[in-house]
């Protein structure tokens, strides 16, 4: 914990450039997830103000060349099978080959759908066209992964299938603007399914009501502009994502208050239009707490040390506050249903090739 | 890993019994490297066999082995999870085997969404239960919150419909241990939502007054209140079918240490006064509104956004009681 509780700004750019450079073996365990950290490093940065100091238009132009790699496309002798979009690294040994256009098929080589989105973000802000995205291709593998009961899978091969990877399809195709690879009915009828008797939101049908979920279901309907078709009642949603506050938020009900609810119920709560009714100052004050000298943010004010994920949902959920008091004035505002700089999204999305002259 | 404990390490490309197989290493070629993981060299050197096995879809006894190895480096590689469990399938290796041999690691990778998928797939496969309760009873004695072992036991429940009774014994033990536990609170909602059966009025009569009792004992507890409102929903009826509520309610109101009871006693004012709003039963529910603004200090925007909300129901109704 820092001794002057205030936003440390410079602490963390300099910890999300010590990770986009290199994070330490304990870190093996996202080996498939690379994707995922790369995003929260240059948003992160982004978010900051700093993306442009710390990273060359070089590194900028290799990162994207890096991303381009992951790509599954289809393989021209048995087409689609489900598989296209993004990897989260190179870790089944495949070339890298950020300008091609098929993938000659290899057993357990899949997209992953948390991986094809945030791909797709990082592209949009490190200023990419999508010129080499195929989305035909990621449309059709979509459709693939969507189950009987509405909710996705994140690769064709058979995972866990949840709330999750129900919004990552839904921000791809918004990205992407084509929602042709979702069923909406069925997406919503899980939707609605998921909404426990709290009216809090769960991964799937009877769990607990969860605060990812929520931000998850929440933020898919804002995209499919199905908000009130979806929730079965909007003001006790929003009742139950009020009621999540401590001082920081947790993420079910008498749980202890984290860091990245801070930003899965914060976020959830702007998009349904509430966030005025929450009591910003001890939500700063908890966010923190969290902070570490090290910079990054840790999940509870008790631990030592950050972790990516973490120090990212920090900083957007301190993005997310409206009236912002001068040490965070530097944030920009959240486009929270993509979780990215709303200011980059202004400035970037409207030239992607998908959404140019539309 | 230190590298003095691993002195009589062999790497599995310097071994004999894997000599035929060429390494295929990490493409990663961009330079600087970007989000480089910092990576063991026994995981490099396993993940390059993996990689020239998985590619010449080898299925045998030692890619198993190899899988097991990968696993404890990275729980979370589903990849090497769905590998593993083809190759179960294809040797015709003993899945409950798998299933006790894999105990150890659900216990220490709880919160890894793939070890529970991996039991699931086994399991699904088995076409049995077998002693997964026990497995989860054993997770949920270690944290009685794990968002992926109430999961799985619900996925176990409705897979082969285990909607026992004393499931009803088992969540009680719960709240006894933790009376604030919304996990089990939950599982409660979920065995009457769930199982065969309809839920019947006698039965209903029961689980508010179960949740009475709790409410007596912690008032100030979210879980019971909530589901109250769920049970009652569930049987489709409201608040104001239950008279025993609102005195509950009338009996706890005025505990200033409290939010809930005066909470829900402002939402059955508020159903009885849409019915006949009266200037007085109006004055009231400001009333209740202020003590809630003062007690629940952290949502004083909340509530005074229900008292907007109750003076736009007075405008649109032509009640000027202000």
């Amino acid at each position: 914990m820092s001794e002057e509780e205030t936003f440390e700004k410079n602490k963390h750019i300099k910890y999300f450039e010590r990770c986009f450079k290199i994070l330490p073996y304990h870190y093996t365990s996202a080996d498939t997830n690379r994707m995922t950290f790369l995003f929260f490093c240059i948003s992160g940065l982004d978010l900051l103000g700093a993306l442009d100091q710390v990273i060359t238009p070089e590194i900028k132009q290799k990162t994207i060349e890096w991303i381009y790699a992951q790509q599954i496309h289809p393989d021209p002798k048995i087409g689609n099978i489900g598989q296209c979009g993004f990897r989260g690294a190179p870790f089944m040994g495949h070339k890298f080959e950020p300008n091609a256009t098929e993938t000659i098929h290899e057993p357990y080589d899949a997209s992953n759908l948390a991986m094809t989105y945030t791909a797709l973000i990082s592209l949009i802000i490190l200023g990419d066209d999508l010129s080499r995205v195929n989305k035909k291709a990621i449309i059709e593998s979509i459709a693939q992964l969507q189950q009987e009961d509405g909710s996705f899978s994140p690769v064709i091969f058979g995972m866990e299938y949840d709330m999750r990877f129900l919004y990552c399809a839904s921000v791809i195709s918004y990205i992407l603007n084509d929602w042709s690879g979702i069923n909406i009915d069925k997406a919503i009828d899980f939707i609605k399914k998921s909404q426990t008797y709290d009216f809090g939101i769960s991964q799937g049908q009877g769990f607990e009501s969860h605060g990812g979920p929520t931000f998850c279901a929440i933020a898919a309907l804002s995209l499919m502009g199905k908000l009130d078709e979806g929730l079965i009642s909007k003001k006790d949603t929003l009742s139950w994502c009020l009621s999540r506050q401590v001082n920081g938020f947790q993420g079910r009900a008498n749980k202890p208050p984290d860091t990245c609810y801070s930003f899965w119920i914060g976020a959830a709560i702007e998009i349904l239009g509430g966030y005025e009714f929450i009591d910003f100052e001890t939500h700063k004050k908890f966010l923190y707490s969290t902070q570490t000298n090290y910079g990054g943010f840790t999940k509870y004010p008790e631990y030592e040390f950050p972790d990516i994920l973490h120090s990212y949902m920090g900083v957007a959920a301190l993005a997310i506050i409206p009236e912002k008091t001068p040490e965070i004035e530097c944030l920009p505002q959240l486009e929270t249903r993509l979780n990215m700089s709303k200011k980059t999204f202004d400035k970037n999305f409207p030239n992607n090739v998908f959404w140019k002259n539309k | 890993m230190d590298e003095e404990d691993n002195t009589t390490y062999v790497p599995y490309s310097k071994r004999p019994e894997w000599s035929d197989i060429e390494p295929i290493p990490q493409y990663d070629e961009s330079l600087p490297r970007l989000i480089h993981i910092n990576y063991d060299k026994e995981y490099t050197d396993a993940m390059d066999c993996f990689r020239a096995i998985v590619k010449k879809k080898e299925i045998s006894e030692r890619a198993l082995e190899l899988t097991e190895f990968l696993i404890n480096y990275n729980p979370a590689h589903y990849y090497i999870w769905k590998y593993r469990q083809e190759l179960l399938l294809k040797l015709n290796c003993d899945l409950k085997k798998e299933l006790v041999n894999m105990e150890e690691n659900t216990y220490s990778w709880m919160k890894s969404y793939q070890i529970w998928h991996h039991r699931q797939v086994l399991v699904d496969n088995l076409n049995d239960p077998v002693d997964e309760m026990e497995t989860i009873n054993v997770v949920l004695e270690m944290d009685s919150k794990n968002y992926h072992a109430w999961a799985y036991r619900q996925w176990l429940m409705t897979r082969f419909n285990l909607f026992d009774k004393s499931e009803l014994d088992y969540i009680d033990d719960f709240l006894l241990e933790d009376i604030r536990n919304n996990s089990a609170w939950n599982q409660r909602m979920f065995y009457y939502n769930n199982r065969p059966s309809i839920l019947l009025d006698a039965e209903a009569e029961n689980e508010i007054n179960y949740a009475i009792e709790k409410i007596k004992i912690l008032p100030n507890n979210k879980c019971p209140w909530t589901y109250l409102k769920g049970i009652i929903e569930l049987n489709e009826k409201t608040l104001l079918d239950y008279p025993d509520i609102e005195e509950l309610c009338t009996q706890l109101k005025d505990d200033k240490s409290c939010i809930f009871p005066l909470s829900m006693y402002y939402d059955i004012s508020l159903m009885k006064y849409k019915k006949n709003p009266t200037k007085e039963s109006y004055e009231n529910l400001l009333k209740i509104l202020k003590e809630l603004e003062d007690r629940d200090f952290r949502r004083v925007n909340y509530w005074n956004h229900k008292r907007n909300q109750l003076k736009f129901f007075n405008k649109q109704n032509d009640k000027s009681f202000d």
